[in-house]
């Protein structure tokens, strides 16, 4: 390897890009060429030197806090929003406990609207107040409080028939 | 149960967050101070909107990287009235490397920046992701969309303008020095 083959080369061997034939031919000619060894000094501290200029600057707070703000902000649109169902559909893998149920959160929010309306319908239904009833007749009282023999005569309900049998005995 | 956008953000958080750093000191030096943060800010939106598309485990800076190549493609380099270098054109760069003398032997900071300024963009994008971010010449060709032996010429002639650039201004400080000032003819050429 000559040195213009080398300088031409330069780029791939400082940036350890060749191939190791093409290497070993590259550091057999730098042992041999002090010229070239100066040169790819040279490219060696031009690079380090960039590296150092460019490394001093750091992103100011503002911008490290509005970068997480955008983070947080999508989570929190992403919640509310019903127009990605569809594409939490497509990732989300339900599985049971063992690694806890996923669901969409509109999904999730629609059952617990559904299991909070059935749970005050259930409670006032439970707890609506019971109704006057007027019209039920009651079996007339005896003075001693007994029940009368109407309520031992069953032959309302067999028109004279075999009912004299079910009359309780006094 | 367990929504998943919280896992989702919980990934974004550590994958993607920690490169902030390096993120802004690339878009520092493709722009600069002032529209850096803006910079900044559309790739984390873009990479946030677009995080179900990573592969998780691979690399995720050299992605950040191409979301901020895209931006910077869509969003400033199409309001910059910069004319663009054509890809052939060599007749300002010496043909190969002969720093033979030793002119960035002491370089200041400041002269770096103001000559990486002045090095057009598709070189400047080049040798910072080579030189300053370590990335490999595959990486590179992923980032800007472009054959790698594209990206092996723009290095080649990143540098090289990079240090004609830095030579020129070495050479107008040592001729101050000097006691007078003198402009010469390759800086007047080169409208310096």
């Amino acid at each position: 390897m000559d040195c213009k083959e080398f300088r031409e080369i330069l780029d791939l061997y400082v940036d350890e890009e060749l191939s190791p034939e093409a290497l070993t031919a590259a550091q057999i000619h730098l042992v041999e060429c002090h010229a070239c060894r100066r040169v790819k000094n040279t490219l060696l501290t031009l690079r380090s030197n960039l590296k150092v200029a460019v490394s001093q600057h750091q992103p100011p707070p503002d911008l490290v806090t509005s970068v997480w703000r955008i983070t947080e902000s999508r989570w929190r649109k992403y919640l509310g929003s019903l127009t990605r169902v569809t594409d939490d559909f497509t990732q989300t893998r339900s599985r049971f406990w063992s690694g806890g149920i996923r669901l969409p959160a509109p999904v999730f929010a629609l059952l617990f609207m559904a299991m909070l309306t059935f749970g005050i319908l259930f409670m006032a239904e439970l707890f609506r107040p019971v109704k006057n009833v007027k019209n039920v007749t009651t079996p007339p009282q005896s003075e001693r409080g007994r029940p009368s023999v109407e309520a031992d005569d069953f032959s309302r309900f067999d028109h004279g028939g075999r009912a004299s049998l079910y009359k309780v005995p006094r | 149960m367990r929504l998943s956008g919280r896992r989702r953000a919980k990934h974004f958080e550590d994958a993607a967050i920690p490169h902030l750093a390096d993120v802004y000191r690339l878009a520092r030096q493709i722009s600069n101070q002032d529209h850096a943060p803006e910079l900044v800010q559309e790739t984390y939106l873009r990479a946030w909107k677009y995080f179900d598309s990573f592969a998780r485990g691979t690399n995720c800076r050299s992605w950040l990287f191409k979301i901020l190549h895209n931006v910077w493609r869509d969003v400033w380099h199409q309001q910059r009235l910069e004319i663009p270098l054509p890809e052939g054109d060599d007749t300002l760069i010496e043909p190969y490397y002969d720093w033979e003398d030793e002119f960035i032997k002491d370089e200041l900071s400041d002269d770096l920046q103001n000559a990486l300024a002045q090095v057009p963009s598709v070189y400047r994008w080049a040798i910072l992701l080579a030189d300053v971010e370590g990335l490999s010449y595959q990486e590179i060709a992923r980032v800007m969309d472009c054959p790698v032996g594209t990206v092996m010429s723009r290095i080649n002639r990143g540098r090289r303008t990079l240090a004609r650039l830095l030579r020129s201004q070495s050479a107008g400080r040592t001729e101050q020095l000097g006691g007078t000032v003198i402009q010469t003819e390759k800086e007047s050429a080169n409208g310096l």
